[in-house]
This record gives C-alpha cells, structure tokens and sequence, in this order.
C-alpha cells in the first residue's frame, strides 16, 4: 500500500480528533459527553452486573463478613468510650464534616479503579471521599456528567493513619493491590489483627480523608532492628471486586 | 466477516470500558489493521477511542488520538517492512500496549503488556488459520 493512500484519511481522522480533544480540554463538550452517557451508562451496568462476581456467599464468606462487622462494632465502641473519657475530661474531640452521603451503584471497575454511575450531575466532584459502611474505599478522581471514576485506596495513594488499639500512627502507601502502613516507628507497638484507621489530616488544599474511617486489618508485620521503621500489611475488610454499591461523601 | 470485526471490537470496548485495564480494543484494532490493512481502520480507531472515552471518564478524543497515531506508526512501517507476520504482532502488540498503559497511567505495565502480546498472538493465529481476509 502507498504511503498516500491510507494518509489523507489518517489526516481528516486526526485532524476531527485533535479538535474533539481540545474542545473537551476546554470544556466545551460537557453536554454532549453528557447525553452519551445517558446511552453508556446502562449498557456498562448491564456488562459489569452480568460478570461481576456476585456469586451468594459462602458459609466460610459469611462468618468472615460476620467477623468483619464486629471488628467494625469494636472499633465504633473505643472510639465511643474514647470520646467520652475526652469530654469528661473537658477536651472536646474535633468534629467530622458532616456531609451528605449519596448512594451510587458501581456500574464499572478494575482492582485499582471503580466506575459509578453518578456525576457532576449529582454535585460529585473530583476529591469527595467515597465508603461503604464505615469503610474507606478511596477518592473521586475524575467525573463527566453523569458518572465518576474512584481510584481506590489500594491504588498509588499516600496518606496518615493510626491503630485503634494501641493509636500507632504511620502512613498507609497503597502499591497497586496491596497497603503498607509504613513509617512506624519501631518503639511504637503493632499487632496482627489490629484494625488501621484513618487519622483525618488535610493538606493545604483542604484534601484528605476525614479521621476514624477504617482502612483495614494488619496482616503482617514487618520489622527489623536494623531499620529505622516498621512497616505492615493491611489488608481492607472490604473486597473492592465485589462492591455493588459505595457512597460519596458530598461535601456542604 | 466486516460484522464479526465489529462484533469483535464491540466486546473489547465493554469489556475494557467495564471490567478491565487490558487494552483489548488496541489488540483488535492491531490485528485489524494487519489482517485487512484498509484506511477503514482508522474509522473503527476513531469511534472505538471515543466510546472508550465516553466509558471510563477520559477527555474525549484522548484514546481515538492515541490509536490513530499508533495505527498510523504500524501503515509507514508495513511500506517497507512485512508486518504479517508473528514477530511484529508480538513486538508491535507488546509496545503498543506499553505505550497504551503508561500514556493512561494504568498498574502492572509491563505483565499487562504480556498478556496482550499473547491475546495478539492467539487472534492473529485465529485469523491466520480461519484465512480471514477482511
């Protein structure tokens, strides 16, 4: 094939490409990405529902999820008695933002992302914090009209988080499947088991995780003498491949 | 046999657009350019890029560019070079898809740029073996 045949239909191809790119980096094209959507949207739910893995539990897939909701009761009874003897004593705990919680239905999703089928439509924006019960999935990382892209937690993030038991504080480094709670020091105490949670710090652009969301369970520990830190697997109770359905903390 | 191609390439686009980082409609788009080596290719680039866009919240037009140019890289080559052949499906899919991978800033590069060569590979060899000539 010569080069002049298949080029001038490259060009009229790149060309209508190029300015489609550059309108929607304007945002120019909202409204129209918008109205596709409302045709995508329930084919992608329609694909994700029909291979998801939304197989009925297993007895052993019970008592683990059992066993997970009273780690999460535990936690919510320390934190309570914590609260109380700081209020008794006259500190007053700082108070967690209270934003409304929108439901969304995951319609999409990988193990380092998930689709939602709601938008800017919705009052989503690009940093809301997204949870299922009381258990941090990640952040809003993109979104069009009509539905948002969540990188989860497990995926390239990086922020501070403390043990409920013993209020170890380190930071929690998600390297693609897993998390390490890393940056412990080694003086500091960590047990197999314990449950991580977050520990609410912002940065100057006012992003970050709100305090006490709970991130997962310690199941290693890895520690050297002849290292300046200690660091842990943590693994999160939650199986993000099997979420049907988070929610967004939308923000006052 | 133009049908089984669209029916292909509407499968890679939902299963990447919902389910997985795999850059299946590249592979597609790949084959389809060696196999039929029409400028219709690049038809099927445009409007593959811009529902893959439109399915995992990407600026529209990012994944039609991309595979435009791509497939643009493969047509200069096959002027001087064969292209239908195994070794340049396995090196072109496997670069491809790096490109492809990084450029999204997707996880795992270079085992899902593996595993596409291989899924290259089997479609190229489905096609071989079926003599399809689309």
């Amino acid at each position: 094939m010569q080069k002049k045949n298949f080029f001038p239909a490259f060009l009229i191809f790149f060309i209508f490409t190029l300015l489609i790119y550059i309108f929607s980096q304007l945002g120019l094209l909202k409204r129209l990405t918008g109205f596709f959507e409302r045709g995508t949207v329930p084919i992608q739910r329609l694909v994700f529902n029909t291979f998801a893995d939304n197989d009925t539990p297993t007895d052993l897939e019970k008592v683990k999820e059992e066993n997970d909701k009273l780690a999460t009761q535990v936690v919510n009874l320390q934190e309570v008695e914590r609260e109380n003897r700081a209020l008794r004593d006259q500190f007053a705990a700082s108070g967690i933002s209270s934003g409304e919680l929108l439901a969304a239905e995951v319609i999409g999703g990988t193990n380092d992302k998930i689709i939602i089928d709601k938008g800017e439509r919705d009052n989503v924006r690009a940093g809301n914090v997204v949870v299922f019960k009381d258990n941090l999935i990640g952040q809003i990382a993109k979104t069009s009209a009509t539905i948002s892209v969540i990188n989860v937690i497990t995926n390239d993030t990086s922020f501070t988080a403390k043990t409920v038991k013993n209020q170890t504080q380190g930071v929690i480094k998600g390297l693609g499947h897993s998390m390490i709670f890393d940056n412990v020091t080694l003086s500091d105490k960590l047990e197999k088991g314990e449950i991580v949670l977050t520990q609410g710090d912002v940065d100057e652009n006012g992003q970050g995780f709100p305090p006490d969301l709970v991130i997962g369970k310690i199941a290693s520990i890895n520690k050297k003498a002849s290292s300046l830190f200690q660091s842990a697997e943590v693994r999160s109770l939650v199986n993000f491949g099997s979420l049907e359905m988070v929610f967004v903390r939308i923000e006052d | 046999m133009l049908i089984l191609l669209l029916i292909l390439l509407s499968v890679s686009i939902l299963l990447e657009g919902t389910m997985t980082t795999l850059p299946f409609v590249l592979i597609v788009l790949l084959i389809s350019g060696i196999a039929r080596r029409s400028t219709m290719v690049f038809s099927l680039a445009f409007f593959a890029g811009l529902i893959l866009d439109l399915l995992t919240v990407r600026l529209l037009g990012s994944t039609a560019l991309f595979f435009l140019l791509f497939l643009f890289l493969i047509f200069l080559y096959q002027k001087k070079y064969e292209i239908n052949s195994y070794p340049f499906v396995l090196v072109s899919s496997f670069a491809g898809a790096i490109l492809y991978l990084n450029f999204f800033d997707y996880n795992s590069v270079f085992v899902q740029a593996g595993i596409s060569s291989v899924i290259a590979l089997i479609l190229f060899s489905g096609f071989k073996i079926a003599k399809i000539n689309l």
